[in-house]
């Protein structure tokens, strides 16, 4: 048989001897009727993209698809993405991209294999341009997960083509990595939930690892608006919204600004500026948008117009004090969607227009809006001028008969924001006006985003309704780590192995910043005694017996003292030295149910506020290199003391948010069994300095016991047995009612009473350090 | 022992903000103790010498710091052929010529050390000088000037209240944009348009003050900037060594330092 009959009509010979897998290709394929057919319509142009030797490496991966019975769909649909990516990423890409897919096929089967396929699209921006160097590194990423969790595929897909796309491959990686670790051990339905982004662990995972996603740069971008507006923004990512695609665009939602969790789909040099474009017109906005709109009887194609001009103004103001913007902004114009279909590219042509004032646009009608503006320059403050210019051009637009869709209308460019909050929408419903509709529609559409997340509504009052529901954060009952005996006061002895301790691990909770606003002012204060602290000053030991110099006032002394006839004291020298930190400290919190309990004029409960300071004085410690642990510890009854660590000794940084956040109180306060657990982990640091410091809120009580007396002095004991281990305990006590039996179990000097809960933040981080440097 | 050394030969130049001077004179007028508080490099040094000048007293300014002892302020003895001889501190110096004392930053300086001005605060006016066993009354004309910086004080270093409330207070802060401008030509050299730019940037950084930096871009970072771009740096390149990279190495702060000084350059 000749090459030629072998191959069919479709295939011309490359070589000699240099295509045996298109050769081999062509046997495999042509037994199947109905899938050849359609083959050979398509290889002839798969064959021009070349070269000869990717070409090869392309029919092999195809001939391992159909060897992994990828099915005839499956097949169709590389050759049709080939067709249609395969200039821009190459045949070799498409090939390795193949070879996944058969991978994917032998671990998942089938339908995930062809939707790895299909899904190849979305994965690059609009013709394939710019982000297609890394596209088969995120292949990788979903063969491993098809080999440990088949049923996962196709979710994991879903959020590839949506939110993923604009994440590394290697942020990609590390989230699907830490997947299937959390879900090891656990059903095939949570591995599915992760990778379709439906726990908040994946959520929380995927906003950390996205290396240009918002997570990772909120700080310098909160300071980058504060720098240039003045305003301490208050800056919310919006969730993953598992599968569908987010809303791309940044919001204004009253005092919130609510970001993507990662950029959109941009060429990389603008999708690395976005927040900061994005950020500064939100900025723009805050700064010259003096009142909302009212949305009124408006069509959504003026609603549109309107918020457009407003845009353009305000950024127009915003570079009159600084001009450097127009640099951060311009870029995006020039990457703007203006060759759209329907009404929406001109409306992004006059944006541009609007944008740059100096360019003539050769169309009338766009002409006619830059013209408008211009004419309006000298009175630019004023916030009549985007209604008057959208009346006039709006009717023109009209008259040209250009259909807008409100629905799938998108602002462009894209670092600008839905245009949602500068409207007021009237709330009739006896006027149901089209605009009304659409605009609650989206607004709708907005909210559904964060149900969740009373933070971003800015309602505090949700958050506290809900609490009552869910005190149940800790593990009923966890694993028991270990028994400890207690001290029986009546009788004089300690009951052995009477009270059991288990390891409680605290959910992580769907709210994900309930304490994150801790007071402002009180965090700075105390980041700045840390900077100080840290710093590590050395201090001069003046009068010593030996050190390098002389003590000038001890030597003059020691002179006269000589020529008085007086006997000298003979430490005339100075040396320095450096403050040494060797400490081991552990915070304890007290998670019993009375901390659940409003403090007097706030909507804060008191296990809020010791959160939020025992937080923020880990924090600082964090930053001290203070080697420290955060625990918290509840109790019902002699079975069941819990304590969840919130941060290990081990971890390295500041604990994450929300693992404070899942902290719900409960239940009761067995003291002694806490302070006994505390002190054998302290007693194990080898650091020269062992400190425990409670925070509790009132005295030890527990369901089983009567005698009041009773646990103050299991708990008084077990304070004095940790004396004797070397570990210094203190305890700052919260309100001032029950502070005698603090006295008594602490020492009436390592009690520290906190009458104003206020103060408590800035009253821990004093304590701590000054016991730190004692 | 003449104060010549002490006395400021020439008018130093001082653009004044508001009311400062009047407030200043009359307390000198009742030989009040001032406090001037401020966040650095605003001009209160400037002032001090200005003030000085004006009432035509001796200036000796004392530059405070955490190792100083009440010796290094009031003196000690030293050692000579002779044997021991005592030697006025800088502050001794003041209270007996009628010099105006000038303690900056006097929160640095440790508590007991501090202690030693409390009675030249009061109706006493007196310098109690340990060593020697003696009293100093101090000069007719002899003040006493301190300064302080609020946004610098933290638990570890805060006036104590019975030394805050023995003197009248003072308030600077960076003048307004105008001002300011007006001060960095004059003291850098430099033309209005980049001097106006400068003072933008400057506010800019001090939005972020309590919030990552302690403290933003003073009026002396904005007139040594200032003086680097009369030197002939790019300006893009003297805000950064003049007024991003002495203030802060957190990257994100640096970050968005750099980004308001693109966003206020043309
Ligand atoms: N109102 C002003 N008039 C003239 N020059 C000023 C004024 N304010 C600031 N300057 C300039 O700023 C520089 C710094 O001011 P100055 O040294 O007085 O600051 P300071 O407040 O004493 O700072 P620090 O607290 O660090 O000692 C001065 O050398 C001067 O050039
Ligand atoms: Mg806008």
């Amino acid at each position: 048989m000749t090459l030629r009959e072998a191959a069919g009509p479709g295939l011309r010979p490359a070589g000699t001897g240099g295509d045996a897998s298109a050769r081999r290709l062509h046997e495999l394929v042509r037994p199947r009727e109905a899938l050849y057919a359609a083959f050979r319509d398509s290889w002839p142009r798969i064959e021009r993209i070349g070269p000869p030797a990717a070409l090869e490496a392309w029919s092999a991966a195809a001939a391992e698809l159909i060897n992994a019975h990828a099915g005839a769909g499956t097949l169709l649909a590389f050759a049709s993405i080939t067709e249609r990516l395969g200039r821009d990423l190459g045949l070799d890409a498409l090939a390795a991209i193949g070879r996944e897919a058969a991978e994917i096929c032998r671990h998942a089967g089938r339908r995930p294999a062809e939707a790895a396929l299909t899904v190849l699209p979305s994965l690059c921006a609009r013709g394939g341009h710019a982000f297609v160097a890394d596209v088969v590194d995120r292949y990788r990423v979903v063969t491993e997960v098809a080999r440990a969790r088949r049923g996962s595929v196709l979710p994991l897909l879903g959020v590839m083509a949506t939110v993923g796309r604009a994440m590394t491959p290697t942020a990609l990686s590390a989230w699907a990595a830490a997947g299937l670790r959390a879900t090891a051990t656990g059903s095939a339905a949570e591995a599915e939930a992760y990778f379709g982004l439906k726990t908040p662990l994946s959520r929380r995972v995927l906003a950390e690892s996205g290396g240009d996603g918002f997570a990772a740069r909120e700080r310098a971008l909160s300071a980058i608006f504060l720098a240039l507006w003045g305003i301490r923004p208050v800056i919310r990512a919006r969730d993953f919204d598992g599968g569908s695609a987010p809303v791309p665009r940044t919001g204004i939602a009253g005092q919130v600004i609510q970001v993507p969790p990662v950029p959109p789909i941009l060429p990389p040099a603008l999708a690395a500026r976005y927040y900061e474009a994005a950020l500064a017109h939100v900025g723009a906005h805050a700064r010259f948008t003096p009142r909302k709109f009212q949305a009124g009887e408006l069509k959504p194609v003026s609603i549109a117009l309107v918020s457009l001009v407003e845009d353009a103004r305000v950024e127009a103001l915003a570079m009159r004090e600084m001009p450097g913007l127009r640099r951060l902004w311009g870029p995006f114009h020039e990457a703007a969607e203006v060759e759209a279909p329907s009404s929406f590219g001109l409306i992004a042509r006059l944006g541009r227009a609007l944008f740059h004032l100096d360019r003539h646009d050769d169309d009338p009608w766009v002409e006619k809006g830059r013209r408008l503006f211009i004419e309006r320059l000298d009175r630019l403050e004023d916030p009549a001028i985007p209604r008057e210019i959208a009346n006039l051009v709006g009717n023109d637009l009209g008259q040209m008969r250009l259909p807008f869709n409100a629905k799938t209308y998108l602002v462009e460019p894209a670092y600008r924001d839905d245009n949602l909050g500068l409207w007021e929408f009237a709330d009739e419903p006896d006027h149901p006006a089209e605009a009304h509709e659409v605009a609650h529609d989206s607004v709708r559409i907005e909210r559904k985003e964060d149900p969740d997340d009373p933070d971003a509504r800015g309602d505090p009052d949700d958050a506290e309704e809900s609490e009552g529901a869910q005190s149940a954060t800790f593990a009923p009952a966890g694993p028991v780590i270990v028994r400890y005996p207690e001290w029986d006061h009546a009788a004089g002895v300690f009951r052995p192995d009477w009270v059991t301790l288990r390891e409680a691990v605290p959910a992580p909770a769907g709210t994900s910043s309930r304490y994150a606003a801790a007071d402002a002012a009180v965090a700075a204060r105390i980041e700045s005694i840390v900077r100080r602290a840290a710093i590590g000053r050395s201090v001069r030991l003046r009068r010593q017996s030996e050190g390098e110099q002389l003590d000038l006032d001890a030597a003059i002394d020691a002179a006269s003292d000589l020529r008085r006839r007086e006997t000298p004291d003979p430490r005339v020298f100075q040396r320095r030295a450096q403050r040494h930190r060797d400490l081991a400290a552990l915070l304890l919190i007290d998670a019993s149910e009375s901390t659940r309990r409003l403090v007097a004029g706030t909507r804060s409960r008191i296990i809020d506020l010791e959160v939020a300071a025992v937080r923020l004085v880990s924090g600082a410690m964090a930053m001290l290199g203070d080697s420290h642990a955060v625990w918290a510890f509840r109790s019902a009854g002699r079975d069941e003391v819990s304590i969840a660590a919130l941060k290990a000794f081990a971890e390295p940084a500041e604990p994450a948010a929300e693992r404070f956040a899942a902290l719900e109180p409960g239940l009761s306060t067995r003291l002694g069994a806490a302070l006994r657990h505390s002190t054998a982990a302290l007693a194990g640091s080898r650091s020269l300095r062992r400190l425990l410091l409670v925070v509790t809120d009132g005295q030890p009580y527990d369901i089983d016991v009567d005698d009041p007396a009773y646990l103050v002095e299991d708990a008084r004991k077990a304070v004095q047995m940790a004396r004797d281990r070397g570990v210094d305990v203190f305890c700052v006590g919260l309100g001032t009612e029950e502070s005698e039996a603090g006295k008594r179990i602490f020492g009436a000097r390592n009690y520290f009473p906190v009458a104003r809960l206020s103060d408590l933040p800035a009253k821990l981080a004093m304590l701590y350090f000054r016991l730190a440097l004692r | 022992m003449t104060m010549d050394a002490y006395r400021i030969g020439s008018e130093p130049y001082y653009r004044s903000v508001g009311d400062e001077e009047t407030v200043f004179a009359a307390a000198y007028g009742a030989r009040m103790p001032v406090m001037l508080k401020g966040p650095t490099g605003c001009g209160k040094t400037r002032f001090v010498e200005h003030m000085a000048w004006k009432l035509g007293r001796p200036l000796v300014t004392v530059a405070c710091h955490e190792d100083m002892t009440a010796a290094d302020l009031v003196g000690r003895f030293l050692l000579d052929p002779s044997g021991t001889v005592w030697h006025d501190g800088p502050l001794t110096l003041a209270v007996r010529h009628g010099a105006i004392c000038y303690l900056d930053e006097i929160v640095e300086a440790r508590q007991d050390t501090i202690v030693v001005i409390h009675p030249l605060t009061d109706q006493r006016r007196i310098l109690p000088l340990e060593k020697l066993g003696t009293v100093v009354a101090a000069h007719p004309d002899f003040q006493l000037v301190i300064s302080y910086n609020p946004g610098y004080q933290s638990v570890v270093k805060d006036l104590k209240e019975s030394t805050r409330q023995r003197f009248a207070a003072i308030d600077f802060n960076y003048p307004d944009a105008l001002i300011e401008a007006e001060i960095v030509v004059r003291e850098a050299g430099i033309g209005a348009p980049i001097a106006e730019r400068l003072v933008e940037i400057g506010r800019r950084s001090r939005n972020l003050s309590g919030h990552g930096l302690d403290e933003g871009a003073s009026t002396r970072m904005l007139i040594h900037t200032a003086r680097l771009v009369a030197g002939g740096v790019p300006i893009e390149r003297a805000c950064h060594a003049g007024l991003i990279a002495p203030i802060t190495d957190d990257p994100d702060m640096r970050q968005a330092l750099r980004a308001a000084v693109a966003a206020c350059l043309q």
